[in-house]
Order: structure tokens, then sequence, then C-alpha cells
């Protein structure tokens, strides 16, 4: 069986992981392990799923910090790639603090540019760099919620594209979250607070949008052209997920 | 009144030689480093020169060089001060390149006076700093200055007991006069006599800073240890801390409170005593974090710099706790590396590229101290 480990750099992301593996892959041919990262120390969080038809098992491992995802894979690849993984993938937003720092408060194509180059290079540092690779939420996973607008109306029915634009002033059928909004989860909170509700992150908010979210969302987000780092993570996941 | 710069030396060009060159310094600062850099010692000669300044502490030492830059809201105030076997061989004070004070061996020198708007000769003892044996608020007020800093500083020893080893006998009719508040094992005699001082609110404000470290207290008291026996006779029973923790039925003494809680609630007793009291100039804490978890290790830091943020305190802290390191912004960084005679420091200041390019590289501040980042940059492995 394949072994894949995921390093998320929050808890969001690793509920969206599971739920993309879940739905593009299929529950008969995964297997999964949910854990945290707490004082250096990885706890069981939810959930834990085997198949015994499984050909790919994936250790989802939230590290709760940006920072921390590839100080995280560093401290531990030489030991999962001895216990048989194929793969480390760190996926993180590009959106932090030192982003905020550089730029303004704008999305800045060559300040994203320097960062993944960077971040490529320290992966290059490591033990071996052709098992690792890094997957970029551009600036925020919430960047590729709002690129599966359709999700909206599944929560209220008010949430239509017309009524966001007309209330907010951007359509979501034509914008790419990737390139519009800097602060993607303030974005997508100002559109909960549409219908009284709102977006702080927390784990039921975050489950409720991904149990949303259909294979079908993600194959039109994929093939739309908007969201490229979207785009990238899918096709990483579902090569890693092909039957050899 | 706020430490810019400091360069230090003790016997120089003997074999014991050791110092630091020019370390800058922010309002924040945390100084880290392995074992036996130097980073405690750099603490110690700030907190050394700053107990000399203010006479607390007589010259007794064999040797040291200081060279001192403040600012004093916007003045430069250098103060270069060098000794040997307890004797003082120079003493400067130059105020916005001004000098003011010029003395050398023998104890002689000239001194500015204010009165008579000129320089005259004096001579100090030779075991004494002028800036003590000279202090005069009419004819050199320069000094006060640099006196209130040495007088206001705080140097705390976070691995160290911080009091848990010490009672106190206390009358309630007593002022507590004699408490020193940069000894740092009178936190019984402290809490009692700032609950007198600033009633309440002395007491809420440490309770709320525990609380913000998850030590959640319903009160905190001074009254006689319920863990310790003693024999009956004509001495007076000595007083320890008492808290009684919101989920726990019973009070729990000094002598019962883990040594990470008892280290944690003096050192927020005493920086409250402070801050109310008067503002400390400088405070100094060696080893913050040590023997806390990474829970409370991170939520104390945390804790202290926004109240170093909001105030004019300039706070100096050492450290090679991972959970610290990684809960302090790199910008506050010093890393201390040793060299031969020497402790060399990389900050902000002096290697901007190599922090600014580290930020880059997506790993925890922890890194740039583990991989050797600050030395060796982007190459490293």
């Amino acid at each position: 069986m394949k072994k894949v480990a995921i390093f998320t750099e929050g808890q969001s992301e690793q509920i969206f992981v599971r739920h993309f593996l879940e739905e593009k892959i299929g529950w008969e041919r995964i297997s999964f392990r949910c854990l945290k990262l707490y004082s250096n120390t990885l706890f069981d969080v939810p959930f834990s799923h085997c198949s015994s038809n499984a050909d790919v098992y994936f250790l989802l491992i939230n590290v709760g910090n940006d920072e921390k995802v590839l100080s995280a894979i560093r401290e531990r690849e030489e030991e999962l790639i001895k216990k048989g993984y194929e793969k480390i993938i760190a996926l993180r937003d590009m959106y932090s603090e030192s982003y905020c720092r550089r730029s303004t408060r704008q999305i800045s194509d060559s300040i994203t540019e320097n960062f993944l180059s960077h971040w490529r290079s320290t992966i290059q540092t490591m033990s071996e760099p052709s098992k690792i690779s890094i997957q970029v939420a551009i600036m925020e996973l919430e960047a590729w919620f709002l690129g599966m607008y359709s999700i909206f109306e599944k929560i209220d029915s008010k949430l239509n594209i017309g009524y966001i634009q007309s209330e907010l002033g951007f359509n979501l059928r034509s914008v790419d979250p990737q390139k519009e909004f800097f602060h993607p989860s303030d974005t997508l909170n100002s559109i909960f607070r549409l219908i009284g509700s709102q977006y702080r992150k927390s784990k039921g908010e975050v489950e409720n949008i991904c149990s949303k979210i259909k294979s079908t969302d993600y194959c039109t987000t994929f093939m739309d052209g908007r969201c490229s780092s979207f785009k990238e993570f899918y096709q990483e996941l579902l090569t890693l997920a092909q039957k050899t | 009144m706020r430490m810019k710069t400091i360069t230090y030396v003790q016997f120089e060009e003997k074999p014991r030689e050791w110092g630091i060159d020019n370390f800058s310094l922010g309002n924040i600062n945390l100084v880290v480093g392995k074992n036996a850099t130097g980073k405690s010692k750099i603490l110690n000669v700030i907190g050394g020169l700053a107990n000399l300044i203010s006479g607390d502490v007589e010259l007794k030492f064999r040797s040291g060089k200081y060279n001192v830059v403040f600012d004093n809201d916007g003045k430069e105030i250098t103060y270069i001060l060098e000794y040997e076997e307890s004797r003082v061989l120079k003493e400067k004070l130059i105020i916005n390149s001004k000098p003011v004070l010029d003395r050398h061996d023998g104890g002689r020198g000239t001194i500015f006076a204010e009165e008579e708007n000129k320089e005259i000769n004096f001579q100090a003892p030779e075991n004494q700093l002028a800036c003590v044996n000279r202090r005069d608020d009419v004819q050199h007020p320069f000094f006060e200055a640099l006196y209130k800093w040495g007088k206001q500083m705080r140097h705390y020893h976070f691995g160290s007991p911080l009091g848990k080893d010490c009672f106190a006998i206390i009358n309630n009719d007593e002022k507590g006069s004699d408490l020193n508040p940069k000894d740092t094992n009178q936190v019984v005699v402290m809490f009692w006599k700032g609950r007198k001082e600033f009633s309440d609110r002395f007491v809420d404000a440490i309770k709320v800073d525990m609380k913000s470290i998850g030590y959640n207290l319903d009160k905190i008291d001074v009254g006689r240890p319920m863990s310790l026996a003693f024999k009956p006779g004509p001495i007076q029973i000595p007083n320890g801390m008492l808290v009684q923790e919101s989920d726990l039925d019973e009070e729990t003494d000094q002598n019962d409170m883990s040594q990470g809680m008892f280290r944690a609630m003096s050192l927020l007793i005493q920086l409250n005593y402070s801050q109310m009291g008067s503002i400390p100039s400088c405070i100094l804490i060696d080893d913050i974090g040590e023997g806390l978890d990474y829970e409370r290790a991170s939520a104390l830091i945390k804790l202290l710099v926004e109240k170093a943020k909001n105030s004019k305190v300039q706070l100096i802290m050492s450290t090679n706790d991972r959970f610290v390191m990684n809960n302090v912004p790199l910008e506050y960084w010093s890393v201390v590396r040793r060299l031969p005679k020497r402790t060399k420091i990389y900050n902000y200041k002096n290697a901007r590229k190599t922090f600014e390019e580290f930020e880059l590289t997506g790993l925890n501040n922890f890194d740039f101290f583990s991989s050797r980042f600050y030395v060796e940059g982007k190459d490293q492995k």
C-alpha cells in the first residue's frame, strides 16, 4: 500500500484534505489517520478511517501554525521515509504575517514567487527532496472555497451569485479568488454575515462547508482555469492516488 | 531611559579575557543561545552595571570595562567605566556629545557644575564611582537619569526558586520598609506590602496575569504554611504565599506549590509591584520559561511581551527553550555565539539580511537557532 503524509498548517486544511480524499478518491480506496501536533507531540484527532481494500494510506498531520509546516516535516521526514512513506506534502496558506509585512496588504505576484521559491529551496535542504513537495493555497484555503461558489447556495438558498454580487460587489463566477482576495477568510466571513452567520474557521464551520463540496465542485474549479493553486493540489493528490 | 548599546570586556589582554562588542538592544529583547555561550553573563553584565551606578552594590570586582549608550527621551547618554582590582581607572559621562564627567586613575577628574556653569576639579575615593559619590541634584543633575535607571532595574533568574524557599515574619503594624525590591527572594513581603499599598487592584492584577497563563486562582494571600510543622515556642511562625486554585477544595501553600507555578507567580507579583510603584527602567529575566510546560511558557512569554509593548520598560530575556523561541518574533531576537574571548551577537541590527532571508524559508523560529542559520545563512543544511 502506498503511504503519503500531508502536513497542514491548521485544522481547516486538515478537514478540507480529508473531505477531498473521501469525495475524490473514495472511502473504499483509502485509509487515513488524522493527528495534531501539539507541544512537539502528536495526538489523534477526528477522524481516522481504515478500509481493507485501501491502496493508499494517508497520514494527515495538523501542525497548528503556518511557519511550523516545513519545520515539522524537516524533523520527521527521514523517519517517515524510513517507514515507507513515498511522498510527504506540505499544505499551507500564502497569507502570513511575513507576507503582510512585505506587501502592504495587496497580493503581489513577485512576493508570492519569492516565498514559493524560498520554500522550495528549504525543501532542497532536506534529506530526500524528491519525496517532499509543497502545495500552497493562495492566499488562503478559503480562496478555494470561494472558487467553489455553488456551495454557498447549498448552505443557504439566499446566497446565490447575484445576491452576493449585489451586496458585496464581486461576482464569484467571474473573479479569480486567488488574485482578487488578499484575506479570503474575511471575504468568506462577509458572505456568511449576509445570512446573519459568521465564519471564524471553527471546526464546525469548516466541516459544514466541506460537507457541501461534491466531486463536481472540485472538478469544476479544477477545470475552469481559476484558483491555479487548487489545480496543482488537485493534480498532485489524484496522481498519487492513481492505481499503479 | 533605555540602553541602546553596550560594549564590555573583562580581563582584557589576559588569558581570562571575555567580552561583548557593541550589543544593540531594542525595547524587547530575547537573548538566545546554547548553554555556556554567555547568555546569562550578558544579563549579569547589564544587571551588574545597574547595581554599581545605583550604589546598591560596592565596587568589589577585579576587572571590567563598560561603554554604554542610553537613549533618554531623545538625549544620548554615553557612560564609560573601567575598573581593575576594585579601583576605578576611568569614568566618563557624555550627554549629547558634551562631556560632563571625566575621571582618571587616582580618582581625580573634572565634573561639570551646573550652578557655576563650568567644569570643576574633583577627587573621589578610588573604590567609588563618581556618579554615585558625587550625586547631587543641584550641581550635577545629569547623574539622576543614570541613578534611576540603575535603581529601577530588576533582574530575575527564572531558573532559580525566586523566593520559594523563603518565608517571612510579618507584623501587621509594620510598614515593610526593609523590603529591597531588587531582592527577588522577598516575594512574601513584597506581596504583603503591595496589597497594603495598592489594595485589591494589586491582587486582581496578579490574578488576571496568572489566569492568562493558565492558573485560575480565586484567592492569593499570605499566611501560615499549612504543610509545614512548627514547634511551639516563643518564635513567631513565618508566613508564606497561599493560593486557592479554582478547581481545588483546599488552599495550597508555597511549600506545596509546583516550582513552575511558584516561579510564575513570584515573577508576576514582583513585576506588578514594580509597575505599580514606579515604572521599572529595565527588566532582565534569565532563563524565561524554565520549568513551565509548553502552554504556560508560551502564554507567559506573550504576556511579558504585551506588557513591555504597552510600557516604557525595556525587557531583556534569555532562553534556550524552543517553545519560548517559537513565541517571540525574530525581530526581538539576539542570538549569541561563543567565540574565543568573545560572545558574538547576531540580531536584526547587525544581521538584518540574514534575519529577513530566514523569514522567507517558511521554517519556525527555533530552526533559525537550531540550524545555525544565523551563522551560515541560507546555505545551511
